[in-house]
């Protein structure tokens, strides 16, 4: 279990690194735009994605962040 | 007197204040806008007393004075946005505070989870003391006036982008203004008293608090704007900002261990 859940953080953590995370948002949204004009997807699932979306983004980003601080001060940095 | 809404508009009334309508939105914004202007105002006064307490009280208030005024000036330039259609607007806002909101959490948390160091008023007002000491002085002192300038502008202009995300959506500008004129006249008011920089107020939680009600605003209004249907309706916005809560105290744990 501890081993899916560190290579889903890994996971998410390379599609979303820090850097990505204020460009995701648009992103996402663009995305459930185009869902909701070509599928009929239902309001609550909208609500859903709407709040999931960046709220994954940012437990990546931060894992991501919280990655690269623990490897500078490993290092000394 | 926070939010003021015709009776025959579709509204999230809570309850009635004399003639007009209290809004969960119009408190929401009120408070959110008050806390996260709080937290920049803070930040500003901390660096203009150390420019008035190591380059002189002119020098200070010249800076910050010209800094509003550029501030003023940016207000006027921008113009009503009453032109701009509803719908766009409203995604647009919620998709910009969702943003702000986003970047505030991710360095609440890293700061709360012990990655990177809780900002520290007095340290942040050592370090400009310590900064301003070193610049010769001059007739016009150009590195004081710079300095207290820079600090209001940038910080002011926060305060303008957060206020005009937080009150764009479902008309709450008014209560967003008058929670940042608060925060400025409570943050002004302190300053004049104590003459230095307000340490006991804890703004790591609060960054932290505001970063979650930036959040919840942004995701409630991008969600309306695409036709979210939220369960609980007006009681959604609460409830997001719970959700919002719950995840981060979550996210500083798992990086915490």
């Amino acid at each position: 279990m501890t081993r899916i859940i560190a290579t889903l953080r890994k996971l998410l953590g390379f599609f979303v690194p820090d850097t990505m995370l204020a460009a995701f948002v648009p992103g996402w949204i663009a995305l459930i735009w185009l869902a909701t004009r070509l599928l009929p997807v239902p309001p609550a699932v909208v609500a859903a994605l709407i709040t999931l979306g960046p709220m994954i983004a940012l437990g990546a980003s931060v894992h991501t962040n919280a990655g690269k601080i623990r490897r500078a001060r490993a290092d000394g940095r | 007197m926070f939010f003021f809404e015709k009776k025959n508009q579709k509204t999230f009334a809570l309850a009635h204040v004399g003639e007009v309508r209290v809004t969960p939105h119009g408190y929401g914004a009120a408070v959110a806008s008050f806390l996260a202007s709080l937290v920049e105002f803070l930040e500003a006064l901390t660096v203009v007393l150390a420019v008035g307490a190591t380059r002189g009280w002119r020098s200070a208030l010249t800076g910050a004075a010209a800094a509003v005024l550029a501030l003023v000036g940016l207000l006027a330039a921008l113009g009503p946005r009453a032109a701009l259609p509803a719908a766009p607007l409203r995604l647009a806002v919620g998709v910009l505070t969702l943003m702000f909101g986003l970047r505030w959490l991710r360095r609440a948390i890293l700061r709360q989870a012990g990655l990177i160091p809780l900002h520290d008023e007095a340290a942040a007002y050592a370090r400009a003391r310590t900064r301003l000491a070193t610049v010769r002085a001059t007739a016009w002192d150009e590195a004081g006036i710079a300095a207290a300038f820079q600090v209001v502008a940038m910080e002011g202009i926060e305060v303008v982008l957060i206020v005009a995300a937080i009150g764009a959506a479902d008309g709450a500008l008014i209560p967003a203004a008058w929670g940042a004129a608060a925060a400025l006249l409570a943050v002004l008011a302190a300053g004049i008293l104590l003459h230095r920089p307000i340490t006991s107020i804890p703004e790591n939680i609060l960054k932290l608090g505001v970063g979650i009600m930036l959040c919840a605003f942004g995701s409630c209004w991008a969600g309306e704007a695409l036709g979210a249907a939220w369960p609980g309706g007006d009681a959604a916005l609460p409830l997001l900002g719970l959700l919002w809560a719950a995840a981060a105290l979550l996210m500083i744990r798992a990086e915490r261990a």
